[in-house]
Parts: C-alpha cells; sequence; structure tokens
C-alpha cells in the first residue's frame, strides 16, 4: 500500500465508523482518482497541492461527518437499541439520583464509607504502584543488574545502588568477557564543592563510566554528553549539569557551556546541560561527571578495591543466571590465577552477585508495601461490606415496591438494571471522591522528607491508578448491588407481598447473610489489627534500642575540605583544631567533636584489620568493621559511653604513637576475657573503600589501644548486616576531607547553627556547611522506614475497627427495627426487658467471637509473611492478641449495647397498638 | 421517536451553499458518481473550483436528507476501476432548487449591470 493511501485511511479513522465502513473505500478511490487527474492536468506542483488539499479535506470533513451523524435521526442509524438503552440507563440514573436526595443519611454514609476506603486504596496502591510495578525511570530498566562483590564473612553481606561493589579490574574484565552483558557501567555518588562567586555551594555529583551516560540514554538540553574521550586520564575534568540545577544556580544561562566550572580548586569544563527529564535512582545529582582510572586502579592489586558500583545491561534474551554462571566461571578463574587473594576469598565467603536493579531499589520496602496494600484491601472489603449491608436493609425497606414492580411484569434484568444502576453509580461517585482524597494526602505525603525510601519522589496519582481506583469502585458498586438480586431473583412474590403486610420476624436468608456478613467484618478486623499492633509493638521495641550515644542536645553539619585549599594532612589537622577550638568557645557549647562517619548518617566505611598476634587466613580471623575518624571530644559530644581506659585528647597528634579506640563487641572479638587497653591492631597501610585488604604484611602498621568504648548502632537501630563493631582512630593521625562536626548545646540545639555557620566563615568563607540535623532528626529519619507502616497500618486499623463496629450495630439495630413486633410480643407474654436486652447482647456477642476466632486462623496466615518485618516481637505475641481481642471486643460490645438497650426498651402496648 | 427533518430547509429562495451549486449544475444534464461530479465542477468553472471527497460526501449526504439528489443505478455498461460505484441523479427539487439559485445569481449580475458595476456584455 502506498504512503498516501495509508495516510489517508488513518485519517479516515477519524470519521464515524459507520460512514468509514459504508464509503471509506469509496471516499479513498475518489481522492486517489483526484490524484491522478491533479497530475495529468498540472503535473508534479498538481498533485503536490492536491495532495495537500485532499488531505486537509479528510480532516476538517471528520468532525463534520460526526456532527452530522449525531444529527442523523436514530431511525438510520443502525444501533438503534443501544440508543435505546442508553436512554433506559440515564432515566435509572435520574431515578436514583432523586432516591439519594430522599435519602440523605444513607447516601453520606455510603459516600463517607467509600471515600475512606478508596482514598486509603488510592494512596496505597499510587505507592505501590511508583514504587514497586513501574520500572524504573531509565531506558530499559528490566535488563539493567546491579553486580556486587559480597563478602558476607567480612560482614559485607548486602550491597545496593548506592553502596561500592566492585572494582576497577573487575569492570575491564567484566566489560570484555561477559556474554550476556551488552555494557558494563561503574559509578559512584559523591559530592563536591562549587567555588563561586556567590559563595561555595555543596554538590551532589555522580561520577560514571561514559557507558553509563551512553545506556541509560542521557539527552542534552545543550551542549554533548560525556563520551569515552572525556574518561581519558588528564582529559576528565569535563562535567554536564542537571537541568534543575542549571537553572537554580545558572538560571539558564545557555553560555555555560564550553565555559569551566571550579569544583574542589579544579576547573572542569561544562560539555553539556542534560535534558530535564534526564535522571538516575537520585533526584538530587547536581552534576554529572566521567569517570577515569588510573594503571594503578586498573591493575590486579585494586581487585578487591571495592569503591565503585557497578551495573550492566543484559543482552536482548540473555538471563540474569546466564550472566550470574559467567561471573561464577569468571571469580573461579581468577582465584586460580591470583594465588595471593585466595585467603581473603575463603575468609570472606567472596561472592559476586547479579540482581536485577529494580528488585534490588526496592528490597527493603516490597514486603512492607505489599502487606500495606494488602491491608489497604482489607479496609475495602470491610468497607464494602458495610455497604453490601446498607443495601441489603435498604432494599429490604424498598422490597414491597421493588417486589410490585416485579410482580406488575417487570423483569428481574429490568429491576436489577435499576439496583445496579443505583449502587454502581454512588459506587463511582464515591470512588472519585475517595480518589480526590487520595490525590490530596499523596501531595501530603510528596511534601513529607521521605527521601529515605526508595523512589519516594516518584510517587504520584497516575491515570492507570486512577483508572484502576475507579474500577475497583464499580466493582464495588456492582457487587454490593447484586446481593440483595441474588435474593429477589429467588424470590416468591406473592410471598413478599403477603409478607410485607405483616412485620418481619428474625430468621430470614437476608438476617442471616447480613449476620455472616458483619462477622467476616470482625475476622478481617481483627487481621488487620493484629498486623497493626505487631508493627506498633515492633516499633516500640525499636525505640527502646539504646543507639550507644546521646541525641538529645547534639546538632551535626557536614564539610567538605577540598584538596585545593587544604593540600596534606597537617592542613586537614590545622583546620579542624581551629574549628573546634572556636565551637567549643561558642556560648552554651558543652562538648564539641568531629568524625568521618556520623552514626545514622549514610555515609559509612569500614577496613579490614586484625590482632597482632593472629595469622590472617585463620578462618574467622579477619573483619571488616566500620572504620571511623573521630576527633578528641566527639565521644563526649556524643555521650558514648567509655568503658575501659581513655578518649582521645590532645596527647593524641599526628606525631604521636598511632592509636585506636575499639568498641565493646570488637575488644570482645579480638580478646575475649582480657583487656583490650594495650594491645595492639595491625591493619594494611593503604587501606581505601569497603574493602581493601591487600594482605601485604610488611606493610602492616600497628596500633595501640588505649580505650574500650560502648557500642554505637552506626548505620541505624536495627543494622540489616551481623553488626562487627567498630574502630577508631583520632583524626590527627588519620585526618579525612569529608568530616561531619558534632557539637553538644545546653540549650536548643538549633539555635547553635547559626553561630557555627558564622564560625566555620571566619575559617575559610568558601567552606559551606551542609547536612545540618540534629542527632534526633537523624535518628527520626532512620526510622522512617519503621514508623510510616506502622502508622499507616495503625489507621487502617482504626478505620476497620470503626467500620467493622458500625457493621455489627448496623445488623443488630436493623433487625431491632424488623423484630419490634416480635419483642412486643414477647414482653406482653412476659418477657423482662432484660430478657431481651441479653437476647440481643448474646447475637452480637456470638457474632463477634465467631468474628476474632476466624481472624486469629487468618492471622496464622499473616505471621509467615510479617516475621521479617518485625523486631523484638514475635508474630504470635500473645500479648498483642490477646490485647487486639480484648479492644475488638469493647468495641464490639459497645456496637451490641446500642441496640440492646433500644429492644430493651420498647413499650409492648405502643408496639401492638401500631 | 423518528422524527425526520423537515424537508423544506431549502425552499426556492434561498441561497445555496457554493458547492451544493455547483455540484447541482454538475448533475443538472446527467447522473454522475463521484469523480464524475468532482471533474464535472472542474470542468464547468474552468478548474477553479475544487471539490474534495470528504466535503463531496458530507454535501451529497445532506443534499440526499434535504431531497435534492438520490443515489442511481449506474449506467448500462459503465465499468470503473474500482468496482461500481455510486451514482446520484439530480431530484426535481433538486432542480428547483438549482433553477432558483442560478436565478438568483442572475438577477444580482443584473444589479450589477444596472449600477454599471459589469459591462452589459460582460
Amino acid at each position: 500500500m502506498s504512503a498516501t493511501r495509508l495516510l489517508y485511511r488513518l485519517l479516515l479513522l477519524l470519521w464515524p465508523p459507520r460512514v468509514r465502513r459504508a464509503h471509506g473505500r469509496e471516499l479513498e478511490t475518489l481522492f486517489l482518482d483526484c490524484l491522478d487527474a491533479a497530475r495529468r492536468r498540472h503535473g508534479a506542483p498538481g498533485y503536490a497541492r492536491a495532495w495537500l488539499s485532499g488531505m486537509a479535506d479528510a480532516l476538517i470533513s471528520a468532525p463534520r461527518a460526526h456532527r452530522q451523524e449525531w444529527r442523523t435521526p436514530p431511525a438510520h442509524r443502525k444501533g438503534r437499541p443501544w440508543a435505546e438503552r442508553a436512554s433506559d440507563v440515564l432515566r435509572d440514573a435520574r431515578f436514583a439520583m432523586r432516591s439519594w436526595t430522599r435519602e440523605r443519611s444513607f447516601t453520606l454514609t455510603v459516600l463517607a464509607t467509600l471515600v475512606v476506603c478508596l482514598g486509603g486504596n488510592t494512596v496505597i496502591f499510587s505507592i505501590v504502584r511508583s514504587v514497586l510495578l513501574k520500572p524504573l525511570p531509565i531506558a530499559g530498566a528490566d535488563r539493567i543488574v546491579l553486580v556486587s562483590n559480597l563478602y558476607p564473612k567480612f560482614g559485607f553481606g548486602a550491597a545496593g545502588p548506592g553502596v561500592g561493589a566492585a572494582s576497577v579490574p573487575d569492570y575491564f574484565e567484566r566489560r570484555r568477557d561477559v556474554r550476556s552483558f551488552d555494557e558494563v557501567m561503574l559509578y559512584r555518588r559523591g559530592s563536591a564543592t562549587l567555588d563561586a562567586p556567590g559563595g561555595a555551594d555543596r554538590l551532589n555529583v555522580l561520577r560514571a563510566t561514559p557507558s553509563f551516560y551512553a545506556l541509560l540514554g542521557a539527552r542534552t538540553f545543550a551542549g554533548r554528553t560525556i563520551t569515552e574521550q572525556d574518561a581519558e586520564l588528564g582529559n576528565d575534568a569535563k562535567v554536564m549539569l542537571s537541568y534543575a540545577f542549571w537553572r537554580r544556580r545558572y538560571g539558564g544561562d545557555a553560555s555555560l557551556v564550553g565555559r569551566d566550572i571550579r569544583l574542589d580548586g579544579r576547573p572542569f569544563r561544562v560539555v553539556g546541560i542534560l535534558a530535564a527529564g534526564f535522571e538516575y535512582l537520585w533526584k538530587d545529582i547536581d552534576l554529572w561527571l566521567p569517570l577515569s582510572f588510573t594503571a594503578d586502579q586498573q591493575s590486579d592489586a585494586s581487585r578487591h578495591s571495592n569503591n565503585w558500583v557497578m551495573i550492566a545491561r543484559l543482552k536482548t534474551g540473555a538471563s540474569v543466571d546466564q550472566a550470574q554462571r559467567e561471573i561464577d566461571a569468571l571469580n573461579a578463574r581468577n582465584e586460580e590465577r591470583l594465588p595471593q587473594f585466595r585467603n581473603l576469598i575463603r575468609d570472606g565467603g567472596y561472592r559476586t552477585i547479579v540482581v536485577p536493579l529494580q528488585d534490588d531499589v526496592v528490597r527493603d520496602v516490597r514486603a512492607t508495601l505489599y502487606l500495606l496494600w494488602a491491608g489497604a484491601l482489607f479496609v475495602l472489603l470491610i468497607g464494602g461490606v458495610n455497604l453490601a449491608n446498607l443495601f441489603l436493609m435498604r432494599s429490604a425497606a424498598r422490597w414491597r415496591e421493588l417486589a410490585t414492580r416485579y410482580a406488575l411484569g417487570a423483569s428481574v434484568a429490568r429491576v436489577g438494571r435499576q439496583v445496579l444502576t443505583e449502587t454502581t453509580l454512588l459506587a463511582v461517585c464515591g470512588g472519585a471522591m475517595g480518589m480526590a482524597a487520595g490525590w490530596w494526602v499523596l501531595r501530603l505525603v510528596a511534601g513529607l522528607d521521605l527521601d529515605v525510601l526508595p523512589r519516594s519522589h516518584e510517587i504520584r496519582l497516575d491515570w492507570q491508578a486512577a483508572g484502576a481506583m475507579l474500577t475497583l469502585a464499580a466493582a464495588v458498586g456492582v457487587a454490593t448491588g447484586l446481593i440483595p438480586l441474588v435474593r429477589l431473583s429467588s424470590v416468591n412474590v406473592t410471598d413478599v407481598l403477603r409478607d410485607a403486610g405483616r412485620s418481619g420476624t428474625a430468621g430470614t436468608t437476608a438476617g442471616r447473610l447480613r449476620r455472616l456478613l458483619a462477622t467476616a467484618q470482625v475476622a478481617l478486623a481483627f487481621m488487620l489489627l493484629i498486623g497493626a499492633a505487631l508493627l506498633l509493638a515492633s516499633f516500640r521495641a525499636v525505640l527502646a534500642i539504646d543507639p550507644g550515644f546521646e541525641p538529645a542536645g547534639v546538632v551535626t553539619a557536614a564539610i567538605n575540605l577540598p584538596s585545593s585549599a587544604y593540600r596534606d594532612a597537617s592542613a586537614l589537622g590545622q583546620v579542624a583544631d581551629r574549628l573546634l577550638e572556636r565551637t567549643r568557645a561558642l556560648p552554651g557549647v558543652g562538648a564539641a567533636g568531629l568524625t568521618t562517619t556520623i552514626p545514622l548518617g549514610g555515609n559509612y566505611s569500614s577496613g579490614i584489620i586484625l590482632a597482632a598476634g593472629s595469622e590472617p587466613g585463620g578462618g574467622e580471623s579477619i573483619v571488616a568493621p566500620h572504620l571511623i575518624s573521630a576527633s578528641d571530644g566527639y565521644f563526649e559530644a556524643m555521650r558514648i559511653p567509655l568503658l575501659r581506659g581513655r578518649y582521645f585528647d590532645r596527647r593524641d597528634t599526628a606525631s604521636a604513637p598511632p592509636v585506636v579506640i575499639v568498641d565493646e563487641r570488637l575488644a570482645r572479638r579480638f580478646w575475649p576475657g582480657r583487656d583490650a587497653v594495650g594491645q595492639r591492631l595491625l591493619r594494611p597501610a593503604n587501606p581505601t573503600g569497603v574493602l581493601d585488604l591487600l594482605t601485604r604484611g610488611p606493610d602492616a602498621r600497628s596500633y595501640t589501644v588505649i580505650g574500650v568504648v560502648a557500642n554505637v548502632q552506626v548505620t541505624g537501630l536495627t543494622p540489616k548486616d551481623p553488626p562487627v563493631g567498630a574502630y577508631y582512630f583520632p583524626y590527627a593521625q588519620q585526618p579525612a576531607r569529608s568530616i561531619v562536626v558534632a557539637v553538644r548545646s545546653a540549650q536548643d540545639p538549633e539555635a547553635i547553627i547559626a553561630p557555627l555557620r558564622s564560625t566555620l566563615a571566619s575559617i575559610d568563607r568558601e567552606l559551606p556547611l551542609y547536612d545540618v540535623r540534629t542527632m534526633e532528626e537523624r535518628l527520626d529519619r532512620s526510622l522512617v522506614q519503621r514508623r510510616m507502616p506502622m502508622v499507616i497500618a495503625t489507621a487502617f486499623g482504626a478505620v476497620a475497627l470503626f467500620l467493622a463496629a458500625i457493621g455489627v450495630y448496623g445488623v443488630l439495630a436493623a433487625q431491632v427495627t424488623e423484630r419490634r413486633r416480635e419483642i412486643g410480643i414477647r414482653m406482653a407474654l412476659g418477657s423482662s426487658a432484660s430478657d431481651v436486652f441479653r437476647l440481643v447482647m448474646r447475637d452480637g456477642a456470638r457474632m463477634t467471637l465467631l468474628g476474632i476466632v476466624v481472624g486469629f486462623a487468618g492471622t496464622a496466615g499473616m505471621a509467615r509473611l510479617m516475621a521479617g518485618l518485625l523486631y523484638g516481637v514475635r508474630p504470635t505475641d500473645p500479648v498483642v492478641i490477646g490485647g487486639v481481642a480484648l479492644l475488638l471486643a469493647a468495641v464490639a460490645l459497645v456496637a451490641t449495647w446500642l441496640p440492646a438497650r433500644r429492644a430493651a426498651r420498647v413499650n409492648p402496648a405502643a408496639v401492638l397498638n401500631e | 421517536m423518528t422524527v425526520s427533518r423537515a424537508r423544506t430547509s431549502f425552499p426556492p429562495g434561498t441561497p445555496l451553499p457554493d458547492h451544493w451549486f455547483h455540484i447541482l449544475l454538475a448533475l443538472a444534464d446527467d447522473s454522475r458518481h463521484g469523480l464524475g461530479i468532482i471533474q464535472e465542477v472542474a470542468a464547468q468553472t474552468d478548474g477553479r473550483v475544487q471539490v474534495w471527497p470528504g466535503m463531496l460526501y458530507l454535501a451529497l449526504k445532506r443534499m440526499n436528507e434535504e431531497g435534492l439528489v438520490v443515489g442511481t443505478e449506474a449506467p448500462e455498461g459503465f465499468v470503473a476501476g474500482g468496482g461500481r460505484p455510486r451514482f446520484y441523479r439530480i431530484t426535481p427539487a433538486g432542480r428547483r432548487a438549482c433553477t432558483a439559485e442560478a436565478d438568483r445569481h442572475l438577477r444580482l449580475v443584473n444589479a450589477a449591470r444596472a449600477k454599471r458595476v459589469l459591462r452589459k456584455d460582460a
């Protein structure tokens, strides 16, 4: 088919289908004939003119054809029955809306239930969709894998997209030898200081091999992307700016491309501005740099210097397993080839794992989110049951109306359509309102500082989620509408009409169905409450953990000392001394110190160390605990208790004998039952990065232990990896460029921030103070992943409890209303008010207890799912289960007591006279 | 509720859309199919007026509803490349509308001549 014909047909798709079917071929032939005629008469220019005009004609005529089609009387249209059906539905809808305004409280109850249930579901589903279900916003995300070297026995058993777990020789080798990979990339997230006339700025940077930019489909807004040439040593001072940063910092000045900016005191050539949409896993990257490697980094000696994150793209058709097998084979070959690493490999339990990047990114939150999603669906289920009950009760009230219409010849289908239209319309309205509420909540959530959660900045309500919610709402509507219908279709009309004359008695099918539903609600609510209570108990247990320091009253702030201004160790030591000296002189400051690794700061490093006297390679003898430099005053500022020996002090200068402080865990591991103070630790000479033990015995330096401090929860209150302890060097002896100042102040810690800033400025105006947070804030943030689910689950639990109570109340209240006559007769025949009261109470208690028992059985299945999320509490904790059962029973009791009291107050004389 | 539209929305004297007039004129002497109409319109206007398929379809449909044209059998022996196209014939009502329109134009021309906007012999 020619392109012209195809295009014309595409344009005809805009026409009404009926016209297209009847005349499409004719129009098309006509157009082609016109083109031929035009060519014959006017040649190529005529043809071109005719082509354009004819296409335009097809386009312009399309809406007119639709209008004409609409004006055509239905008799001329084929779809007449459809039109009639539509008008019937409209009539039903009008009828439904009239009935809503009549029964306002009923409508409001239904809408409120739907708003709460579907609002909750909108929020959770949007989060689940944005975080778990949607592919990462990266080109070819489903084929990107994370490749990590792990040393579980060293305490390094899990990496992530932000943790260095691959080395440079690995990169070159895997790029060359692993056939399943299209491309391999290394990157590292870091920070850099931008020196600019307006003051220094601390920026987030990502350094990555050029393949990274090519593969992730980086496109520039201006200039070019980083290429392989930019990764050559000596030619690598290049930088790309993120669009947001460029707008923010340079006001969108396009002339910046080709000019230099100064980072950490060195000039970098701006080669391009990235297009607005480009991002990797983090939203906050300002600068993107190339990565180049020295010959030393590329040599086998650096084989286990895992300073980089490696991701790779699988070839089309290649599987993760295939890649894993290839890497395993490669590792086995390397073990043969490089005997000097054998001990390390064996002792560390070295293994390289390949996992899909997306799986890894959401690993920590997946179970939680799915559980919350289940919770939201439970709430919806409970709410749906309430709605079904409500409609059932109302249909009981309208029973006569429906049955009369049925008796007068309306088909079940006709009556059914009316009922279904009513419930579905109401449900969809409620769903839309719930979605609006959910959208609002999501905006609140977005306003929270949630960058601790993976992909949190991607959370939004998109149209797919909205569509899913509306479908769910419609499903609820149909389901709740069907319940009364099932009853209608099996009903004997004469019975109903006769029955409607008397007041109903207990024991009808509807009554049984309603009680069953209410029991199910209690069971579901029980399970949900158990889940929430377990998370709550677990959160309390986490809060009770001793972090090893005293967070209250401490402010921390990070500083980066650029190599341009502070060339060597002595310069670093001097500026630190000056800073601490002046900080301590500030009013209200009790103690001040600095460290390279602030607990819960997100920036950790570990290094291998061993006790003097024990040989490396003796199985468990090598460990890689946290490696931390700390100045004098740091332990005092953080109030990390001293157990033995002494803290660092002014004696521990750069020229003094090398010393080290270890924590309790490490002391116990190396010198169990002995005094650690005075012992010696050995450490390889040049330890950088996560794991850089090159077993160069002769280079090892020895350090004398001068003190033992309490264990500190460095990475979080509940660390993922088995804790291996920490060791501290005096900052003067192991200075670093990235430092965090910790200041303990007697006054409000926030009040110390401004003076701290000016103190730093008085030393070096170019140094920015960043990541300023109190220790309590850091503790808080570290708990977000636990607090959020706990809060959400508790909210769901509360809603479920409330809805279940309403459910029980509603069933009993309706029963009391229906049985007023029966109750009146019973009382007239001698039943006392308390007999009647007990009768209703017993009914309610039976539903509640049965519900709790069923719910309890349900929690057994839940226990397995939840075990991984809990800390310090077992899923079958008797206190939690007992407490929840009591709470639920108490609430259900209130819900039962109200209708029971009403039943007991029935006046038999009045009822029998009605 | 089949309310058919009034067939008299174009009583004699009501101006016709231009392309309707051209189409009616093209059909005045013979029944034609789509391409025939397009070609005839082009011929009778020295190629100044071009009717395009979409526009033609809409016009014929409306004119059909107004009773100005009707579909008809293709003449004996007509063979076209793409099967048997639909032919159209002018109705008496169509002819009246066409005459009325021509008359309206004539009166306009006469008025123009009277005002010496147009020379007598033009």
